[in-house]
């Protein structure tokens, strides 16, 4: 018996499952908007670029890390170009300097993974879908998932991009004088909904809150 | 030398305990320290206090072993094989905030020093959960009094000595 609450999974043309999921139907004209947008996203994610990108990764395993860096870059740089149109110009000029910081051969760690391209596809449609005004801070786990953190004094938002449009978040909010810590792992559609009683405007808005 | 004791018919190694006051000091790659859109350092992810795959205690340096001589401890890591660019962050924290933050999350902490022949100054904290992130977030928020960048030392150290 199928559950209701697991929407049915699709494969596209590159064999990668349904890039995003969508929100349940029913809940009125705001879940139908969500639902828009993320169609949206679907739409401008599942390019050739991508699967050219992929296969550039896979072959360059056997390279050095400043070439394995270099391809990395490339490809997350060409993955951004095909939703460039969704984002401000300078907000994609930061975000390819913040890359290119990042994955930078001087300050690479041999310990450390590259940039999962599943975890970067789903950084792109949390940008997308949540579209903040300031950028986050970047930074990558020992798995190789991007993380993107805003930080705004004692307040901390940390969001460790997992593949599967799932999202691992941890924050600690000032409210009220009391510092308030959470944790909890959910999907892109959510966030806005986990965040709201944390007033995470504070961490998107581009200083203004 | 450290005492050998025989418990449950292993061969066990005492380890002396840190001193609260103290600080261990845990190098951090520039891809876990915590930053602004402008790339300036604020801190560090709680990602920093993450155990990797089959790790079983996180790795740190007593700070007040070397008196807090910092260019002594980069020397150290580095004959760990550590790599320390001038990138990479140097977070102190203090131990008995460390204890602290466990505490609160039900998990007993233990800051021991165990030296080895590279960094005589070794400090494993055990007993860190995988999966608490919670407490990973408090310890990088709450016992980490400062960040220092590994390229500020070093240049500040060949500034001196010119």
């Amino acid at each position: 018996m199928t559950s209701l609450a697991t929407p049915p999974r699709k494969i596209t043309a590159f064999g990668l499952e349904m890039p995003v999921l969508l929100p349940s139907r029913g809940a009125g004209a705001l879940a139908e908007e969500m639902s828009d947008r993320l169609k949206q996203v679907q739409k401008h994610m599942i390019t050739p670029a991508y699967s050219v990108t992929k296969r550039q990764t896979s072959k360059s395993i056997n390279f050095s890390i400043e070439e394995r860096l270099f391809d990395s870059r490339a490809s997350l740089k060409v993955m951004t170009a095909a939703v460039a149109m969704h984002l401000k110009r300078p907000w994609r000029d930061g975000l390819f300097r913040q890359l290119d910081s990042l994955l930078a051969p001087e300050s690479w760690d041999k310990d450390d993974k590259l940039v999962d391209v599943a975890s970067y596809y789903t950084f792109l449609r949390m940008i997308l879908y949540v579209q903040p005004a300031r950028r986050p801070g970047l930074g990558l786990s020992y798995n190789g998932n991007l993380i993107a953190a805003w930080t705004v004094d004692v307040n901390r938002l940390t969001v460790e991009c997992l593949p599967k449009d799932q999202l691992r978040w941890v924050l600690s909010r000032s409210i009220d004088d009391n510092l308030e810590r959470v944790a909890g792992v959910t999907f892109i559609h959510r966030l806005p909904d986990v965040l709201a009683p944390y007033h995470p405007e504070i961490w998107f808005t581009n200083g203004e809150v | 030398m450290h005492p050998i004791t025989q418990k449950f018919g292993l061969l066990m190694a005492k380890y002396d305990p840190i001193p609260l006051a103290d600080h261990i000091i845990r190098a951090v790659s520039w891809t876990r320290l915590r930053k602004d859109e402008n790339e300036n350092v604020l801190g560090c992810l709680w990602q920093a206090f993450e155990l990797r795959d089959g790790e079983r205690y996180l790795s740190t340096t007593w700070r007040e072993h070397f008196n807090s001589d910092l260019v002594q401890i980069i020397a150290a890591m580095r004959r760990c094989g550590m790599k320390l660019t001038s990138k990479s962050g140097l977070a102190h924290a203090n131990v008995g905030k460390v204890v602290e933050c466990g505490n609160r999350f039900g998990a007993k902490l233990r800051v021991l020093h165990q030296p080895m022949p590279e960094n005589t100054g070794y400090v494993a904290v055990q007993n860190l959960p995988h999966e608490d992130h919670e407490l990973l977030e408090m310890l990088a928020v709450d016992a980490v009094v400062e960040t220092v960048m590994v390229g500020t030392i070093e240049s500040t150290n060949s500034t001196s000595a010119q």
